[in-house]
Formats: C-alpha cells, structure tokens, sequence
C-alpha cells in the first residue's frame, strides 16, 4: 500500500510518514505542491493525503491538475473548515477532508476507509482469542462462558471487534455507539470500557480490550 | 477605459440646466409662432381694408379711363406705406394704373368678382425680388354710379421683407435672453445643490474619522434634512452593531488567550520538568499521554471557539430535519445513563411523541452540554430529568437536576462565555452554557434558567416553524 503525502510544514510531514509507516504503510513524502503534484503524476499511489496551504502550488490547484489525469483518492488535510472550503474540495474531486488538528487515530480511520475496496462483507461471527462475538444472536462468550452485556455494551464490543487491532479515539466510538455525532468534553467512553471491561476482561488473565493512552481504545490480546 | 462618473452635484446642475433649455426653447418657441401668426393675420385684415376701400373709390368715379388719368385719389389711400403695390387693368388687361412695379410679375389668380366681400381666403403669397409677401385680385366697377360702369382688376400686393427682419430681430432677442436664462439656471443650481451637499460632505468627514480604536464618533441626526437623517440613522445603527462586534471579539480574543494559558503552561512545565533529567520509557510514555489529553483540551477549546464565533457571525447554516423529539433525548439519555449511573443519579426521560424542525447535531450538543453539565452537580442519589412537550406555538425541552443548584448571584452571567460559577469545580473550558445559547439564537429559539428550592431547570424553547 502506498500513500503519497504532500505537506509543507516538516514537523507535520515527518510525523504523518512515521505514523502511517508504523501502521505498515509505505509512504512517500512531498513538502511542496510541485514536487507533489510531479511525484503524483509519475507514480501510481492508491492513496494522496494532501494539505491544502502548500507553497508554490496550493492544495487546490495540485488536485484539480491530478483530476485532469488520474483518479487517486485523496485525503485532503484542512485547517479551515469552512462549509466553503470543504465544498470546494469535494468538488474539485477530493474524496474524503479532515479538520486540523485531528487525532492520529482519526486519519488512520479515514485512510483504511479510502483504501478499503469494495463494501466488506461482514462476518457473523468475529473472534479474538477465547473471545467469540454472535453477532445475528447477540451473544457474547468467553472460553465458552456466556458474558451478559447491555444493548451498548454488545454495540462497543462489537465495534471494537469488527475493528479489532485499529485504534478507535473517544469521539469515533461515541459517533459509531451512541450516535453522539460531536466532540464532547464527558468521559462517558471512558466510563462505558471500564464496564466493558470488568464483564469481558477482569475475570480473565488474557486482557483484550486494550488503553492507548492519549489516542484511545482497541482490542487486540495482550497478556 | 471607464469614464469616472459625474459628481452628484454636477449632475443635478447639469439636469437643472437641461430642463431649464428646455422650458425656454418652447416658451420661446411660443411667443415667436404667435407673434408671427398675429402679425399675418393683422397685415391679412389691413390688406383686405384697402382693397376694399379701392374699390369704393373705383365705383365713385365716372369711368375707368379716369383712373389711367388721374390715379391720385387711388395713390392718395397708400399714401404713408411705402411697401404697398398697386395696379389696375382695365377689363381688357390694358394697365391703367401701377406703382412701384417689381421685377417679378405677380402670380395668376382668379379675382374676386364684385359683388362679393373679400375673406382672408382671397389673399395669397406672392414672391417679389427679395423675401415674400401677400397679395389679392379682386374686381371693381368703375363709375358704378352711372349705369352698369365698367369693370376693372384692383391688384394690391404688399412686400412683408421689414415684418421678417423685426421678426428676426425678435427671434434673436429671444435666444440671447434664453441663453442667459439657461446659464443663470444652472449655476444658481450648481450652488443650491452644492449647498444642500454640505451635510453630506460631514458624514463623509464623519466616516473618516472612525477606526476600531475610535468607533464612537455618532452623527447628529436632530438637524439634518429628512433624506440625510435616514442615512444617518443607518449609519449609526451600523456603527453602533460594529462596535458591538469589535467589543465582543476582543474580548473574546483575550479570553481565548487567558484561557490557553492554563494548558499550555501544564504542557510545557511538565514536559520541561521531564526533561529535565533522564526518565524510564514508562515515565516518557506518561508524559506523552498526558500531553495528548492536553492538547486535545486546546483542540476542543479552539474548536468550541471557532463554533462561537461563527455563531455570532451567522455563519453557521443550519440543517434542520424533521425530527422525534422524544428519540433524540432517548439517544442522549442512552449515551449518559452510564456516567449518571456511575455517580449514583437517576437519569429519566419524560417527553410526549413531538416532531420538531432542528438542526440533530446542535440539538444533540445543546442538550448534551446541559446533561453533561448537571450530572456533577447533582448529588448522588439525585436526579436529572430530561423532558419535552408542546407549548404554544412551539416545543420546550427542559433538563433539570436535583441539588444544592445555582446561587441567584450567578443565574444571570452563566451564559456568557467563560463565567464559572464554581472555578473549582468546572472542568469545562466555560464554553458549554454559552455554545448552548448560540444555538438556541441560532434556530430563533430562547433559552432560560430558573434555580430553587432544591430544583435547577433549564429551559429550551423551540418555536414552531
């Protein structure tokens, strides 16, 4: 998988390519619209997240000159968020934006969604090591136990599985759980894994669900 | 190249002068046609008065051969009008009298007969050497006393060449005095108009004398004519909405700053002090996490901020949906039952089956920012209540929690950005109750406060669109 990056400011340059490479993707790196454009038009990237203030050539500009040619999404990294600016950018055939400053765990979200072909099948049953989701029966065991989970407690879990290895930040689960469709202050995300956590992994020695400080939650098995 | 446009001032000189043109041409115009017409129709009538005074005479003498012989009593009646002509012919076309005969010979027309009177349709233009004249042919019986007598043909001619040139001299007259009037016209007009421009020359005086530093400078709208005080009062309603603005976005600007202190100074003395000296990864790892949470703090408050600001600004376009008000609070009652339950409060849902007309996302936010905020400050077995129902012309969702509630001191500054009634006690950026009332401005709605007996409740009125 290969991302094209193409952003001015170096710290923000350095800290995307180090981010996505660890997530395993193989990243090249263009700290101006030019050499961007140029990097674009001469290899076949399956992804180009591009800011938008970028000297020599804006944002803007590099998009509408990739669309005359080729068809790779892009992500297009804003610090302006006006109903305008984002319009414009989808008009100019920008796949998906993302406000500065975001979490990390945000981008990562986006870039797997852009780059994910094709409507995923999902399974009916997910499973993490003694851990087995039913998802058309809603029933949740653990080493063969049944656990009894609330409506939202299955919805979290079941989110964190079918995602399972991605970390999800607060603002992501509390949109995808609970409909909660803003970023708010509370540390009801906290508070809902903390009860996750006591059903599905306090009894156990293998924990599951899994803090990353600062960023957010994920599930992956961790002695 | 575009052409700079005329000054108002100039233009309405300019205009005056064009009307002022105008009106004179056709007054002018006027006064020489009826002049000309009366002096014709004099000269017609005195023309017609002479033939038939000649023809008086005719008949009281005794025969035609009489004129040929002596034509002094004829003569004798032009006597003083030297731009006359005469002749008369006998019945066979020999002249028998003639004065002043021009070069040109006078047209054929067909004579009066003698028996009936001249009408002014019996003259007719005749052209002499010069300029033009009138004339008229009529029969006359000489010695008409005697029996039958004998017919003869009075011609009388009159040359019009001095009427024409006093005409001229009118119609010359008339233009200089026309000319003159015009150019009077416009400028009087220029200087009217220049005049009344005066007070607006002072608004514009006024206009430049404003900057934000100095917006207080007010234009007097007492004495100014009605035209000039509508302005005024517009400009001064404008005046009076951008100082407004400029007051409240600097201070905004400084409570912004005040505000990112705390968190930046947390951030870079605690990183500071990490630095300071060799850590374990552990402790690194704290510190970095630490830093997140911060900084997501600052991205939040900037955020919160920005949502203000484009409040205020009308920025924001509301996408309003036809929504289930009682799913929406279920859905919010849902996402906070789990932090109530945690700190021992009761979170219920209390609201009729209601449409409403909302924007979901703000509504979510506004009624999440009041639950957010009323779970910490309800004690734990209390409770928080959210309900709806339908009022007149509209919809009140209200979210009220039991406990000590909110000192009437603070009830009337809540609202406003950054107040914390309890600087202890908030963790919010102070922006929560403040955001709420930006929206409710936002949809046209209103929100309200009411504290006591145990019992804080906050009110949200939509009205119906």
């Amino acid at each position: 998988m290969k991302i094209l990056i193409v952003e001015d400011e170096p710290k923000a340059g350095d800290y995307l390519v180090k981010g996505l490479n660890e997530s395993g993707y193989v990243v090249d790196l263009a700290r101006n619209g030019i050499d961007g454009l140029a990097l674009a038009l001469e290899h076949d990237y399956e992804l180009i997240v591009l800011d938008v203030m970028l000297p020599q050539m804006d944002g803007w500009t590099v998009l509408a000159r990739l669309r005359e040619r080729k068809e790779t999404p892009v992500l297009f990294l804003t610090a302006r968020d006006d109903v305008a600016d984002r319009v414009k950018g989808l008009e100019l055939g920008a796949d998906d934006y993302l406000v500065k400053p975001f979490a990390f765990a945000e981008l990562l979200a986006r870039v797997k969604t852009l780059l994910r072909r094709g409507p995923v099948r999902e399974s009916d049953i997910l499973r993490l090591a003694d851990l087995e989701i039913d998802v058309l029966r809603r029933r949740v065991t653990r080493g063969g136990q049944r656990i009894d989970l609330t409506a939202k407690e299955f919805a979290l879990l079941h989110l964190l599985a079918k995602r399972q290895g991605e970390v999800l930040s607060r603002t992501q689960i509390a949109s995808m759980v609970w409909d909660m469709n803003f970023d708010s202050d509370t540390n009801v995300v906290d508070v809902a894994i903390r009860r996750l956590r006591a059903k599905v992994d306090d009894p156990y020695a293998l924990k599951l669900v899994q803090t990353v400080r600062g960023m957010g939650y994920l599930l992956e098995a961790r002695e | 190249m575009k052409r700079r446009p005329l000054s108002l001032t100039l233009r309405v000189a300019l205009l005056l002068s064009a009307v002022s043109v105008a009106s004179f041409v056709a007054v002018g115009a006027y006064l020489y046609h009826t002049l000309q017409r009366q002096m014709a129709s004099r000269d017609d009538i005195e023309l017609i008065a002479k033939v038939d005074q000649l023809r008086r005479i005719i008949a009281g003498l005794p025969s035609a051969a009489a004129i040929a012989s002596d034509g002094r009593a004829l003569t004798d009646t032009l006597y003083g009008h030297n731009d006359f002509m005469l002749r008369v012919n006998a019945a066979d076309g020999k002249p028998l009298l003639q004065t002043s005969v021009t070069s040109r010979p006078l047209p054929q027309v067909d004579s009066v007969p003698v028996q009936r009177a001249l009408t002014l349709d019996d003259i007719h233009d005749w052209q002499p050497a010069a300029g033009i004249g009138r004339m008229v042919r009529a029969t006359a019986l000489a010695g008409a006393g005697a029996a039958g007598g004998e017919p003869v043909q009075v011609t009388l001619a009159r040359e019009r060449s001095d009427r024409l040139k006093l005409l001229r001299g009118y119609a010359g007259d008339l233009l200089l005095a026309l000319g003159g009037g015009a150019l009077l016209a416009t400028l009087l007009g220029y200087a009217i108009v220049r005049h009344s421009m005066r007070q607006l020359r002072s608004v514009v005086a006024k206009a430049n004398d404003i900057s934000t530093s100095r917006m207080n400078t007010r234009l007097s709208v007492q004495d100014a004519p009605v035209e000039l005080r509508e302005l005024g009062v517009a400009f001064n309603g404008m005046l009076n909405r951008l100082e407004d603005g400029v007051q409240r976005l600097s201070g905004f600007a400084a409570d912004l700053a005040h505000d990112m202190r705390t968190p930046v100074n947390t951030l870079m003395v605690e990183t500071q002090v990490a630095l300071s000296r060799a850590r374990t990864v552990e402790e690194y790892q704290a510190l970095l996490a630490s830093n997140s949470e911060e900084y997501e703090r600052l991205s939040r408050m900037i955020e919160n901020t920005l949502f203000l600001a484009r409040a205020d600004n009308a920025q924001l376009a509301l996408r309003r949906e036809t929504l289930d008000l009682r799913a929406e609070l279920q859905r919010i009652h849902d996402y906070f039952e789990i932090l109530a339950d945690d700190v021992g409060v009761r979170l219920n849902v209390e609201a009729e089956a209601l449409r409403v007309d909302i924007d979901p996302v703000l509504l979510q936010r506004a009624v999440s920012n009041l639950v957010a905020n009323a779970i910490p400050h309800t004690p734990a077995g209390g409770q928080v209540t959210l309900s709806a129902r339908a009022v007149a012309d509209g919809v009140e969702i209200q979210v009220s929690n039991s406990g000590p509630g909110i000192a009437a001191a603070h009830l009337p500054h809540i609202f406003d950005r950054y107040y914390r009634a309890d600087p202890a006690r908030s963790a919010g950026a102070g922006l929560g109750l403040s955001i709420v009332r930006a929206i409710m401005e936002l949809h046209g709605g209103k929100i309200t406060v009411d504290s006591q007996s145990g019992l804080t409740t906050f009110s949200l009125r939509f009205e119906k669109k």
